[in-house]
């Protein structure tokens, strides 16, 4: 999993739960990479997922609620450091259909060893949409929190509902309504 | 466990930090030296293209070459079926005219005779009348003997047979010659219905047996194009439409005049009831090198030299076909714009 998801949870951490707890959680990780992260590296993505776990006791909130929190953190530092791909976008929907084609085909290119999860968008109405997302990573719930960041970047009110198509959690539709 | 603190946790950050430094500059001079190994590669990739390239330049021109030497033998082909039937063509005048000649031969002898025996009744040397007389009577006689009043008239005639195939001698070689003088340097005003009856009568000997030849011409204005060329178009279409027929074959030559958005054309129909071509084959038969005939037969590039002569006189061909019935093929030339442009 690339360095930039990594470095984000990190300065999640500081910025939610503070430079020392950060550390603390860190310290108490104990993993190969010792969360000395880069956002040109590649880490393994279970590294995220201990985390996510230990931090949630920090936060006193399920590990599923920290990751839509991070999701939604995520998403607004991926915007800041890759604004081209929301320059000149109008809705979250318009951004959504670019995800597959344009900002992972993107990614893969710079990085050819990355597996980017695939997002398949479909439109429903001008206010529905579908996001088929699929991952071994069974990440849905940092997706949902993607999802909920850009509907707070577009100043959108999002409704959205999860349907998991497997146990796994490695494919789940994602139902959006855009409320107004 | 040592209690953190605020400065014991930004030192593990900066240690941290540090680490994340060392990881980032260790990829980073990794991934310049991939750069820099891609980036020579792509130079050895370059080079080795611009070589390519270079022998492909050298392929093209080769193709070129043997292109061209083709379309050379593709005109020897065409030049050598007009003299075998300019050959034909000129034999029968030449037949007839040895034939003549030998028969005046005859006569001449003959007519050495009587007047060599003329000759003597008036000399002065013969002054007995009654020798002259016996020789008038011997100069009838001989007259009777060789049919002399058959001669007289038969030389006339015979004379005037040579002199025809004579003149039809001249006429084929004249029209031969605006063939092959084909050059792109001939162009001029011309009548396309003169060319395409000099086209028919050149090729002649190969369609008499087989095919009739139906004409519908309409009086056209002259059009500035090379003669030439035009004619070695028109005989490649016609003999094209030949060969096309196996029995009781019909071709129809039809000329007229069209008038498009203010621009005059001429349009030349070249139509035959042969065997037809292929749907499948259509798109293909004014590519160089595509021949439905057997091996030998045709180099596949008459059509494609059709199509090349007529787009230098920019104009169009078109060609319709349906199986067993026949083929059109259709031939328009701008008038207007070549004539302004010559008489300008």
């Amino acid at each position: 999993m690339k360095g930039i998801v990594f470095t984000s949870f990190i300065s999640f951490l500081e910025n939610e739960l503070g430079l020392i707890e950060t550390e603390s959680i860190i310290i108490k990780a104990d993993l190969n990479s010792a969360c000395a992260y880069t956002t040109v590296g590649s880490y393994d993505f279970k590294e995220l997922l201990h985390l996510i776990l230990l931090s949630s006791q920090s936060f006193k909130i399920t590990p599923k609620h920290v990751s839509q929190r991070f999701g939604s953190y995520l998403f607004t530092t991926l915007t800041s450091s890759s604004p081209q791909y929301v320059k000149n976008k109008h809705s979250c929907f318009e951004l959504f259909e670019t995800i597959n084609n344009v900002i992972h085909m993107e990614v893969k290119s710079i990085y050819p060893e990355t597996t980017p999860p695939r997002v398949h968008f479909k439109r429903i109405s001008s206010s529905a949409a579908t996001l088929h997302y699929q991952s071994h990573r069974c990440l849905g719930d940092v997706m949902y929190g993607v999802i909920e960041g850009a509907g707070n970047y577009f100043n959108e009110k999002l409704l959205i509902e999860r349907n998991r198509l497997n146990k796994k959690g490695s494919e789940e539709v994602f139902t959006v309504i855009i409320l107004q | 466990m040592i209690k953190m603190t605020n400065s014991t946790a930004l030192a593990a950050k900066l240690v941290r930090e540090q680490i994340a430094r060392k990881q980032a500059e260790t990829l980073l001079e990794e991934k310049s030296l991939a750069l820099f190994k891609a980036n020579q590669e792509l130079h050895n990739r370059a080079l080795e293209l611009a070589d390519q390239n270079q022998q492909l330049k050298l392929k093209v021109e080769e193709l070129d070459h043997t292109h061209a030497e083709l379309a050379q033998s593709e005109k020897m082909a065409a030049i050598g079926m007009l003299v075998a039937s300019v050959a034909h063509e000129i034999n029968n005048p030449i037949g007839f005219i040895t034939s003549n000649l030998e028969l005046l031969s005859e006569y001449r002898k003959h007519c050495d005779g009587i007047l060599k025996l003329q000759e003597e009744i008036t000399s002065r040397h013969i002054t007995s009348d009654q020798t002259r007389v016996e020789l008038i009577q011997r100069l009838d006689n001989m007259k009777k003997e060789v049919d002399f009043d058959y001669i007289q008239d038969e030389t006339a005639s015979l004379l005037e047979d040579c002199c025809l195939g004579a003149n039809r001698i001249r006429n084929i070689v004249t029209d031969l010659m605006s063939f092959t003088h084909a050059k792109d340097l001939d162009w001029q005003l011309i009548d396309v219905n003169e060319l395409l009856q000099k086209t028919v009568k050149l090729a002649f000997n190969e369609i008499k047996f087989q095919t009739d030849i139906r004409w519908d011409l309409a009086n056209l204005d002259f059009i500035y194009a090379s003669g030439g060329r035009l004619g070695q178009a028109f005989l490649n279409l016609l003999m094209n439409a030949v060969h096309s027929i196996e029995h009781d074959g019909l071709i129809i030559l039809r000329t007229r005049m069209i008038e498009e958005k203010g621009e005059k054309s001429v349009v030349i129909d070249i139509s035959d009831n042969g065997h037809g071509i292929p749907e499948k084959d259509l798109a293909l038969i004014f590519e160089p090198f595509y021949t439905t005939k057997k091996k030998g037969k045709g180099t596949g590039l008459g059509l494609h030299m059709v199509e090349h002569v007529v787009q230098d006189h920019s104009g169009k061909i078109e060609v319709k076909s349906t199986l067993d019935k026949g083929t059109r093929f259709r031939v328009t030339l701008p008038y207007k714009d070549i004539n302004r442009m010559q008489l300008n």
